[in-house]
């Protein structure tokens, strides 16, 4: 039986200067432009929340998978979007006609392919997927600085050769919803979704002989006590961002998205330090020229981006969990330096990061989700041998 | 690293962040040298100029059209991106260019 983990106390002070600091900001996006950023803004704290308080990782689930067929962290994805599609599937398929939401739709081509692949490599190397990097930064990590100032030169640099990347062959746009209806792609994507959750069960138990259950958590403290402290189970996680995932789709009309923000703030700051956009066709127009010459806070990734750091911050006060103290070595930072900009660079191509494409085309029932899941998790692969090579992780035992 | 170096880090980074989003919002908040807006009455409804600054949050794009930035931001990651989507650089939708909506469904403009 594995012992409790030791249990912190709440920095009070990070606590309190954090709940002024979210409400202050909300309530300001409230007067400044109305209520629907400000509860927005608050649904990406409760995701920030849920994230640090369950420990929910896209990058270290899969790493743990391939390594040593750690599965629950796997699984708990697997359940996050199949509950995800029972939600969004009828929403998306016109069963509620009164509520009009979009899906987080791309093309299935090489672009996706290609950009999945590099997010996954990056997403090792860089110690953080997209909302895992936001989710260690508000955690205080000082080594995720590193790849967040890297992820957001690589999607400004996405930007200029994206649309290089859409010229290459592609299917376009398929969603299983327009072409299966939304009961018939529901059903079929839950028959998928359950053939994988038991794969990895097997692998897992095979290797293992055993089964960790999603709601097992190292913790001594009662529910009310650990719902506010932490540490959460998985299957916590799961609920918290299920809830906040339908609250945003609900209120923003579409998926909660991440990585778009990064090229808002990069080109921002290029901008601002004198760099000339002029000429990237992508800022050029449309909703990105909007986003540019308006206000960050005008944006609504942004905005929810600020609210997952600001939540993550103010769990881990409550844990006492914030700034830990790392050895950052030489090997780690180049490898955060050329993960950052991966992770960047494919989630620009890829149409989103593990949210806004891998979760969100897959709840939206598009099919450039599924290709994110294969073409990232073989980047992820490549990326655990990378992390070996580079001297990052010890070698894998080879187990029968 | 020690914990007290990354809580000093990690203020710094977020004061700077902060700084930098106060003074991003406050430069894009500057009133106009000159009113630069045009109102255009169709019947009862009215929309602003393209580049006027109640375009973000009135019109044409309000919060409740279909293009607006809280409704639906039309961003790479959104669906309604480059292709086949109302808010694509090449469809009537650009917003610096004409309405989201068609002339006939444009909503009420919010005053002021």
């Amino acid at each position: 039986m594995t012992e409790p983990v030791q249990q912190h106390k709440a920095n009070r002070g990070l606590v309190l200067l954090t709940t002024v600091g979210i409400l202050s900001l909300s309530l300001f996006l409230q007067l400044e432009f109305g209520l629907k950023p400000a509860l927005l803004f608050l649904a990406g704290t409760g995701l920030g929340i849920s994230l640090l308080h369950a420990a929910f990782s896209f990058s270290t689930a899969w790493r743990e998978f391939i390594r040593c067929r750690e599965g629950e962290g796997i699984r708990s994805q697997l359940l996050l979007f199949m509950l995800a599609s029972l939600l969004f599937f009828p929403l998306l398929g016109n069963f509620f006609p009164q509520i009009s939401v979009t899906g987080a739709l791309g093309p299935v081509g090489i672009s996706v392919l290609a950009g999945a692949f590099l997010f996954g490599i990056g997403m090792e190397l860089g110690n953080g997927c997209g909302s895992g990097t936001l989710r260690s930064i508000g955690g205080g990590h000082v080594n995720m600085l590193i790849t967040l100032i890297f992820f957001i030169i690589g999607s400004l640099i996405g930007t200029a050769h994206l649309q290089w990347w859409l010229e290459l062959p592609s299917l376009g746009k398929i969603s299983l919803i327009e072409s299966l209806g939304w009961l018939p792609a529901l059903l079929l994507q839950l028959v998928v979704l359950l053939a994988l959750y038991g794969l990895v069960r097997q692998a897992e138990k095979r290797r293992h002989g055993r089964l960790t259950t999603l709601n097992s958590c190292n913790s001594d403290r009662n529910v009310l006590h650990r719902m506010i402290f932490g540490p959460w189970p998985l299957s916590w996680g799961v609920a918290g961002l299920l809830f906040f995932s339908i609250i945003t789709l609900l209120i923003a009309g579409h998926p909660w998205s991440i990585t778009f923000a990064f090229g808002l703030w990069g080109a921002k700051i290029w901008t601002a330090l004198g760099g000339d956009i002029s000429t990237l066709s992508y800022w050029g127009s449309g909703y990105p020229a909007q986003a540019l010459s308006s206000s960050v806070l005008a944006d609504i990734t942004s905005v929810m981006n600020f609210g997952v750091i600001l939540g993550a911050t103010l769990a881990a006060g409550l844990a006492g969990s914030f700034a830990p103290a790392k050895e950052i070595r030489l090997n780690m930072i180049i490898n955060a330096v050329i993960g950052g900009l991966l992770l960047g660079y494919g989630a620009r191509l890829a149409f989103g990061c593990n949210i806004g494409g891998l979760y969100g085309g897959i709840a939206s029932g598009s099919v450039h989700g599924w290709l994110w899941l294969v073409a990232g998790f073989a980047g992820t692969i490549a990326g655990v041998y990378i992390r070996i090579l580079t001297g990052v992780d010890r070698p894998m035992r080879v187990r029968p | 690293m020690k914990r007290k170096h990354s809580k000093m880090i990690f203020g710094s980074a977020i004061s700077l962040a902060t700084l930098a989003v106060a003074i991003d919002h406050t430069r894009h908040s500057l009133p106009e040298p000159e009113p630069r807006r045009i109102e255009v009455t169709a019947g009862t409804q009215t929309r602003c100029a393209p580049d006027s600054p109640c375009v973000m949050y009135d019109q044409p794009c309000s919060l409740d059209s279909p293009c607006s930035m809280y409704n639906n931001p039309c961003a790479l990651e959104s669906p309604c991106s480059i292709d086949e989507n109302p808010c694509s650089i090449d469809s009537p939708c650009s917003l610096y260019d004409k309405p989201c909506v068609p002339e006939d469904s444009i909503p009420p403009c919010a005053q002021g």
